[in-house]
This record gives structure tokens, sequence and C-alpha cells, in this order.
């Protein structure tokens, strides 16, 4: 099995149990305690694994991504202003 | 007085099943014109609330996973279907993901209006969902409302009438000022659902709202005055956390019976042993989607009528296996 490489994004952190996204695809529940004690909802963590050779260790490197994090929340706010300029709506009560 | 039925599913799933091996909701006949029908969806470990009345349809989040609702939404006939008012407490992915479903396009699902926060947060779902939001935005068919602003028009709460009578009120979450909205649960949007008749039927449903946006609520916001805080049934904000609850919450909202929306297991403890304590000690019975499967009101919409509770099996104020003692803080006690 080769090293990989992945991208977490921390969703949610609860009872010392952090929930993320793993590569955009896939939740996982994981204990907070192997994050970086500075990781917060919403940050984005560069996740590296490393096997060895002989196959009888693996080492997990976990690392906030600051600037990672700052682009994302950039564009996710650009996008919801996109989404502003749709259909006009007057305001108000809806009676549907 | 609540009638309380339990649906004919007993014996076919234990609790520690998946939810999507759970016995499927199925819809009745379409009901009276202004019968309510409220359903907490058992979604697993997340929230989705699917409000009827009169032809009308509302859809307060969506719970984990596309699969489950895709079942939820099979079972229940929704298909080719308008859901006219989509809300998204927040966008946690356990309240958030399941509404990816009502956009894929082999279901054929209409939604006139999406309410939601419009925070900014990274995650590939939230990303996928707005995309979607904004294509149909982009071909006229959704109106797409901020829940800092629900009326568009700078008023903190909008109504929204439902065809047989019913009523929504939206309210601003807690404003994204606030120190507490670091924590998305604390910026969850709040509905208060009043039947036709009011005095048949009254709902609370604060998403994830933990003790700062509750105290809130009940300080600032006053939403004691306006909209009212008094209810017959409270959906238990954040699955039944004890950081979801407050004395001071239960006096005002004085709920009959609680609903908690949470997965069987679950790594988070829920329900907390310290909020089936304060429940408990202030006589508020609950139901569970993870023991009770889905929980389904009913209020005829009818002067003098009265609202009955209906769960697919299993009974009241059971416990599940996941249930822990929470050592954080604001728990230790609630206040």
């Amino acid at each position: 099995m080769a090293d990989s490489t992945h991208r977490w994004v921390v969703d949610s952190i609860e009872e010392s149990m952090a929930s993320v996204e793993v590569d955009g695809k896939s939740m996982m529940t994981v204990p907070q305690s192997l994050l970086p004690s500075s990781a917060r909802e919403g940050h984005v963590l560069n996740v590296k694994r490393e096997l060895s050779a002989d196959g009888m260790r693996s080492a997990l490197t976990i690392e906030l991504d600051q600037d990672a994090t700052k682009r994302a929340l950039a564009e996710s706010a650009a996008q919801v202003k996109k989404g502003v300029k749709g259909k006009k709506d007057p305001g108000g009560d809806i009676t549907l | 007085m609540i009638y309380i039925v339990v649906l004919a599913a007993l014996g076919a799933c234990t609790a520690s099943d998946a939810a999507s091996r759970q016995p499927l909701p199925e819809n009745k006949p379409a009901p009276p014109s202004g019968e309510l029908v409220v359903r907490v969806l058992d979604v697993g470990q997340g929230d989705a609330t699917l409000i009827e009345n009169g032809g009308s349809r509302v859809l307060i989040d969506g719970g984990p996973e596309q699969s489950r609702l895709g079942q939820l939404l099979d079972s229940l006939g929704l298909n080719d279907s308008t859901f006219d008012v989509v809300i998204l407490t927040h966008p946690h992915a356990d309240h958030l993901v399941g509404l990816r479903e009502l956009f894929n396009s082999h279901r054929h699902i209409t939604v006139r209006f999406f309410f939601e926060n419009k925070d900014p947060f990274p995650t590939a779902n939230l990303r996928h969902l707005r995309d979607s939001i904004n294509a149909r935005i982009a071909r006229g068919e959704l109106i797409y409302r901020d829940t800092d602003d629900p009326c568009a028009n700078g008023t903190k709460l909008c109504t929204i009438t439902m065809k047989g009578g019913a009523k929504l009120h939206i309210m601003r979450p807690l404003p994204a000022s606030n120190p507490a909205s670091s924590d998305p649960n604390n910026r969850s949007a709040v509905v208060k659902l009043v039947g036709p008749d009011s005095a048949s039927f009254t709902m609370w449903l604060a998403g994830d709202a933990e003790q700062p946006a509750i105290a809130w609520f009940l300080g600032t916001a006053r939403y004691k005055v306006n909209p009212g805080m008094r209810v017959d049934v409270l959906k238990a904000d954040h699955h039944g956390s004890c950081n979801g609850v407050t004395n001071a919450y239960v006096n005002a909202l004085k709920p009959q019976i609680l609903a908690a929306s949470v997965g069987a297991v679950n790594g988070y403890g829920h329900m907390h042993t310290q909020a089936k304590t304060l429940y408990r000690t202030h006589h508020i019975p609950w139901y569970r989607t993870d023991q009770n499967g889905t929980i389904e009101f009913r209020s005829p919409g009818v002067p003098g009528g009265k609202f009955t509770v209906s769960v697919q099996r299993g009974v009241r104020d059971m416990k599940g296996p996941s249930d822990k003692h929470s050592t954080q803080a604001d728990c230790n006690p609630i206040p």
C-alpha cells in the first residue's frame, strides 16, 4: 500500500469527537485528540499517511492548513453572493 | 389531551439496527384540508422534519445521508412533488447532506423557497448543495432567503402560511457577531409551527442551538413575546445533548412532549443523561427516533381538536445504547 495524502475539513467537534469530511466525499468521526490542538470547526487539514516498507509502521501527520482554510472560506462566501443575483424576491411573509 | 398510537411495526427491528434498515413510514391518503401532519423522520444521527398541511409541504433539515432521505422520499411517495419551503437550520453534515437528494434530477422535485444562514463554511457537501440551489435560482425556479433576514425586508421573524392554515414562524438565529456563533450550532435557525387551530398544536424546532443561543432567544431576541414560546411539542435541540437545554428554556416552552432525533449508535453520548434528568424533572416525556422510529404528530386543525402522537415501535421515555453522562462544563450542572 502506498503513502497517501488527504484533505480533511472539520465539520463539527463535540464531546472530544471530531466529524471530518474526507477528500470532499465521505464523513468520518475521529477522536479530537488526533487533531492539532488549534483545529476548529471549518478548518482545512492536510493529512499525510506514510507506511514503512516492512509494513510494520504507519505514521499519520495532520497539519492545519491556514491558507487553504482562508481560501475555502472566501470561495464559500463568493458562492453565496452568486446565488443572490437570481430571481427577484419581493420579500415579506409568504402565503403558500 | 394527547392520544398515543404505536404503529404495528413491532418486532421488525432492534435498536441497534442502522436507520437505513428501519421500516419506512408510508404516506396515508391525502389528509383533510386542515389536518397538520408533522413527522420527525428517523434519519439516524441527524435531523429531518417533514411538515404537511393542506397540500403544502415543508422540510426542515435533511439528515446525514442522501441515501436515507432518498428511501424516505420513496416510501412517502414524494418524488415528482413540490417542497414549498426547505430550511437548513445550520450547515453541519448531519442536517445538510440529505437535502442534496432533493436536487437529484431523477426525483423531479421542485423547491420553491430555500432558507439557510448563508454562512461561509468550507465543506464540499455545502458547496454541492449551494451549487444546486444556484442552478435553480438561475433558472428562476427558487427563491433563496437568509435566515438572518428571513422575510428579506429587515424584520427578525417571517411567517409562512400553509394552504391548510398552519403557520411557520421562521426566526433569526443568534447573530454572527456574537462570540458564541463561532460554533455553527449556535447559528441554528429557529422555527415555531402553529397548527390551523393554534390551541390544538404548536411545536418549537431550533436545530442544534446550544445554551448561548437559547439564552439569546429568551433575552435579547424576545422570542417569548413574539412569536411566543409556549408550545405543545419541543423538538429536542441538538439531539438531546445536555448543552441544548436549560431550565429557563423548558420553563418558557412548557412542552407536553419532547421529540429527539438521534442515532442509536453515536459517539457523542446523545441523549445525555443530564438532559433526560432535566426533562424528567419538568415532567416532559420523550420519544426518540433511535428507539421509536419516525415520530408522527397529527392535528385535525379544527377548534377543540386534539393532536395524536404515533411511533413505529417502542414506548415513551426509552433509553438508548449510546446515552451517556457528559463531562461538559455546560452540563454540570445544566443552568
